[in-house]
């Protein structure tokens, strides 16, 4: 059995590096540093949603230091029991999607060795953090600065049953960080591996990927990189050679229900893996993640790989739903979701978007999740507003409502706004729904606020520039603070620090106004020479009318700044006679007073044009002398319509 | 053709129909008023003094309650403290409503008003009592279906492989709009049963309007699915096709007008499918006649169906 079995080992990873050869790479020069590459060769079991199989891992030290050990994550662990740093941190849920209690996943590395002057040297392991999620081995040989240690890994993972983006739903198998996968060495920091948090996704370096993936005949199976060929086994099985190139990640799907749909977008593949009671979505799919291509290429750079997957989890498997891995996105369809509701395309254009932030641009996710997950957000805001229009990009007049994206964005963040800093570890946050809030919501609502600030052409330079120095690479807040000082300046640097690094917020508020009626004109004309009395009738003859006349009110109009952030802003003042005049207030200060003669105030709105998304409050930012009832009415109008229908029905009932 | 005519007699004949209509949709509407309204005066304490109108970010409805919320946590408390309220008082009002139209519906009579009002009085305990037994019926119906529904999700959630979640909503769907099918039909039908021989007694009446439903299961089914189905497809034009259009604050009257035309037209629905419900179990009332003490000395008679429907349709 032993002989046997070590006898595949050796087949297994003898075999891999000659399947590789045979590959035609993707890109003619690397795109990345590559220091961390995978050859893996390993079969489902459809029955028993156990992957099974063998890895060589070949990792390069590009740091200055000697390294000692290697540490690797065995992420499914994270499902074994209800013990573990995730079940503990969740409490066994998970955006709404509850572990059913059974279905419990296990990661286990049956052995482990390092090559050393061509042989293998078997290594033990060891589990330095609270549970089995993370393992370490002390390395044979250390590696030293330049240098590059090899291990030979034999594993085996039990899928969970769907519940935090990965597992199995009836004949549905979503492998997610499935493998044991090195953790990133920092250059004085040593590995930066994490547990699994509930708060938190995943860090690893960029590399090359062959993988032999055996599935049942009948299953689809769609992955990261490109599937170059299949071999029919005599075993009622297949194999599937996959590759995939400057990528951190490798994921994959296997249904037998698929459909497998494809289209193109200058000359990139858009391949949709569709469950088939979904079909219907099918076109939705497609278009957006064409005008999420469309958006980066004109606004970032073109996407650079050759292919975009799209997964489809069924019904019962959407915990595995709305997801990023390099190159393929899972996403979440239903045959019921009107069009109005643009849901699905939300979820699609974000995942797409985690392509650019977090796919190219590496960020920690464990500690610094705002560079992947806010700066995304900004950008799903922006092309959702881009093509389903700024007031109803999300619900488009569905039963007469509508919502933006950044409504729903504000809607996250106001709940608990000023508990947490956005540039933080993301298990410190106060709760799951602060983490979402916060790291999501804040973090694009202060992007825009920035864009707005400094005018949509600088802040797609900054956003540019940081994508363009930093991908590939592994960027933490300080990196983007350093290229957006450069490009926007040390100010908005300074400003932009605050919003990341502190629990600061902004409100404005209108205080007062005050119209003082200065009256007709009294006393002496001090013009004249001698000064001579006003003259009586001159006033009496402006009369009435004369109230609203220049110089008939003093006014003032009080706007106040509550919380620490500073923000200019605009303050839009309409008058009595019907003009109106745009002020503009620096922020500096608790308070600021506007002074106005002429016609009285009627009307004050602070930030007329939302240049201040970040701000808390915004019904507190307007002032009307006359009672305008009709967003009252309007939103009235359409609760008592859905309540009257509720009564309807049940006058109907009897 | 007694279902067709039934039918054509629900939409077209009788007398009172728009009254009875106009008074389901009025309840509706005040009800609908009163409940809402510390939810309107929220609003409008909110939004009248604010500038509101003219700030773009307020103007989709969802982001002005949004905005609302995050300045008063109380807001949606305060705002529907009242329809809990509504939907209480509503139901007694809703059976004394639907028994003068089923009352109506059973008997011609020259002045509407008055027959109206007078079987809504007289039939309001009498139909108080037949929603009780209804609501029986429906625990029986109930608990099946509240079976199969458990069984199913847990189907769904270990034997993926042999039925998909998305096949079980579906036939789970269609178990629900047969459960809904089979308790508005007895609904209907007892109800009709009890208007057309109101002198049979409560209980004797449920049995038998329980009885016809199952009996005359299609006709009866047709009838209540096309007018369901009517109801839903006016509830979908006006509700949600023609009023998402109007949704700006400027033109909330058009959209309010609308929604009332169409809620107008459901309660019009309402009353056409009583009266159907009714002329329908009419047509085979002779089946059963009311008993008559037999007289001795008197010559045989016998009940026309001509006979019945001179005083009963």
């Amino acid at each position: 059995m032993r002989v046997s079995r070590m006898l595949f080992v050796l087949v297994a990873f003898a075999s891999a590096p000659l399947l590789a050869q045979q590959v035609k790479p993707i890109f003619k020069t690397p795109l990345s540093p590559r220091n961390a590459n995978y050859t893996m060769s390993v079969s489902l079991n459809a029955k028993t949603h156990v992957i099974s199989g063998t890895e060589t891992v070949t990792w390069k030290n590009l740091t200055a230091d000697t390294v000692p050990d290697a540490w690797f994550h065995l992420y499914q662990n994270a499902f074994a029991n209800n013990r573990t740093v995730f079940m503990r941190e969740s409490g066994g849920q998970l955006r709404g999607d509850h572990f059913n209690g059974k279905g419990w996943g296990w990661e286990r590395v049956k052995s482990i060795s390092q090559v050393v002057d061509g042989r293998d040297v078997p290594l033990k392991q060891q589990f330095p953090k609270r549970d089995q999620v993370v393992m370490s081995v002390a390395l044979a040989k250390a590696v030293p600065p330049g240098g590059q240690a090899v291990f030979h890994v034999t594993f085996e993972t039990k899928l969970p049953k769907v519940f935090a983006r990965s597992g199995y739903a009836g004949t549905f198998n979503m492998a997610g960080q499935w493998f044991p996968k090195l953790g990133v060495y920092e250059q004085g920091r040593g590995w930066n591996c994490h547990e699994y948090h509930a708060n938190s996704e995943f860090f690893s370096d960029f590399g090359v990927y062959n993988v032999d993936i055996t599935v049942p005949e009948n299953y689809t199976v769609g992955t990261t990189g490109l599937i170059e060929s299949v071999k029919k086994n005599q075993d009622g099985t297949k194999t599937l050679f996959c590759h995939a190139e400057d990528v951190h990640d490798f994921a994959w799907a296997a249904d037998s229900r698929f459909l497998d749909r494809s289209e193109t977008w200058e000359g990139i593949k858009i391949r949709v893996l569709m469950q088939p009671g979904n079909r219907n979505s099918i076109s939705r799919y497609f278009t957006s993640v064409k005008q999420a291509l469309e958006y980066f290429a004109a606004h970032i750079e073109k996407y650079p790989y050759p292919q975009i997957t799209i997964i489809d989890p069924p019904e019962g498997g959407m915990g595995a739903g709305g997801m990023e891995y390099p190159t393929l996105i899972t996403a979440d369809a239903s045959p019921f979701l009107p069009k109005r509701f643009r849901m699905q395309e939300m979820v699609v254009i974000h995942e797409f978007g985690h392509q650019y932030w977090y796919g190219m641009e590496a960020d920690n996710e464990f500690e610094r999740a705002w560079l992947d997950e806010g700066i995304n957000s900004y950008y799903e805001m922006n092309i959702m507003d881009h093509y389903y229009g700024k007031y109803t990009s999300i619900l488009d007049r569905l039963f007469g409502f509508s919502l933006s994206d950044m409504d729903e964005q504000r809607a996250s963040y106001s709940r608990l706004p000023d508990t947490d800093p956005i540039s933080q570890d993301s298990w410190k946050y106060e709760s799951f729904g602060t983490y979402g809030g916060i790291t999501y919501g804040k973090s694009a609502l202060v992007l825009k606020t920035m864009e707005n600030l400094i005018g949509k052409p600088l802040m797609e330079k900054a956003m540019r520039t940081f994508f363009q120095t930093w991908k590939f690479r592994h960027p933490y807040t300080h990196d983007f603070l350093d290229v957006f000082g450069q490009v926007a300046g040390k100010q908005n640097e300074a400003l932009m620090r605050q919003m990341l690094e502190t629990t600061d917020t902004i409100d404005f508020r209108v205080l007062a106004v005050r119209n003082h009626y200065v009256g007709r004109e009294r006393g002496y004309d001090l013009t004249r020479t001698p000064p001579e009395r006003f003259s009586t009738e001159k006033s009496k003859k402006a009369g009435k009318k004369g109230r609203e006349a220049k110089g008939a009110y003093r006014s003032q109009v009080v706007i106040q700044r509550r919380g620490a952030l500073v923000l200019p802003v605009d303050v839009k003042v309409t008058f009595a006679d019907g003009k109106s005049k745009v002020v503009h207030w620096d922020g500096q200060g608790a308070y600021t007073i506007f002074h106005f003669t002429g016609s009285r105030v009627t009307g004050v709105l602070v930030d007329p044009v939302d240049k201040v998304p970040l701000e808390l409050k915004k019904l507190n930012n307007g002032w009307s002398s006359k009672r305008n009832s009709l967003p009252a009415k309007s939103v009235g109008t359409r609760f008592g319509a859905v309540f009257q229908g509720l009564l309807s029905a049940l006058l109907n009932l009897i | 053709m007694k279902m067709i005519k039934a039918i054509k007699n629900g939409f077209f004949s009788g007398k009172g129909k728009f009254l009875c209509a106009a008074l389901f949709y009025l309840a509706g509407a005040i009800f609908a008023y009163v409940g809402l309204a510390p939810l309107r005066h929220g609003l409008h304490k909110a939004l009248d003094y604010v500038n509101g109108a003219t700030h773009p970010a307020l103007n989709g409805g969802l982001p002005a309650l949004i905005e609302i919320s995050m300045g008063d946590k109380s807001f949606w408390t305060m705002g529907i403290s009242l329809v809990g309220f509504a939907l209480l008082v509503l139901l007694p009002v809703a059976l004394f409503l639907t028994a003068g139209t089923y009352g109506l519906a059973a008997e011609a009579f020259e002045k509407p008003v008055r027959r109206f009002w007078g079987a809504a009085s007289s039939q309001f305990w009498p139909f108080a009592a037949l929603t009780i037994f209804n609501i029986l019926y429906w625990v029986v119906l109930g608990i099946p279906a509240a079976f199969w529904f458990a069984g199913s999700r847990m189907i769904g959630q270990e034997h993926e492989t042999f039925v998909t979640s998305y096949r079980l909503f579906i036939i789970n769907m269609v178990v629900l709009f047969v459960v809904v099918v089979l308790i508005r039909n007895v609904m209907n039908f007892t109800l009709a049963q009890y208007s057309v021989t109101p002198g049979r007694g409560v209980g004797r009446n449920f049995l038998h309007g329980l009885g016809f439903a199952w009996r005359r299961f299609f006709p009866v089914s047709f009838i209540t699915v096309l007018f369901m189905g009517l109801r839903w497809a006016t509830v979908w034009i006006f509700a949600v096709l023609l009023s998402a259009g109007f949704s700006s604050p400027g033109r909330w009257w058009l959209s309010a007008v609308l929604l009332q035309i169409g809620w107008f037209i459901a309660a019009f629905l309402r009353v056409a499918e009583i009266r159907a419900s009714v002329k329908y179990c009419g047509a085979f009332s002779w089946a059963e006649p009311p008993v008559e003490e037999k007289a001795p000395a008197s010559p045989a008679h016998q009940v026309s169906v001509d006979d019945l429907s001179s005083t009963s349709l």
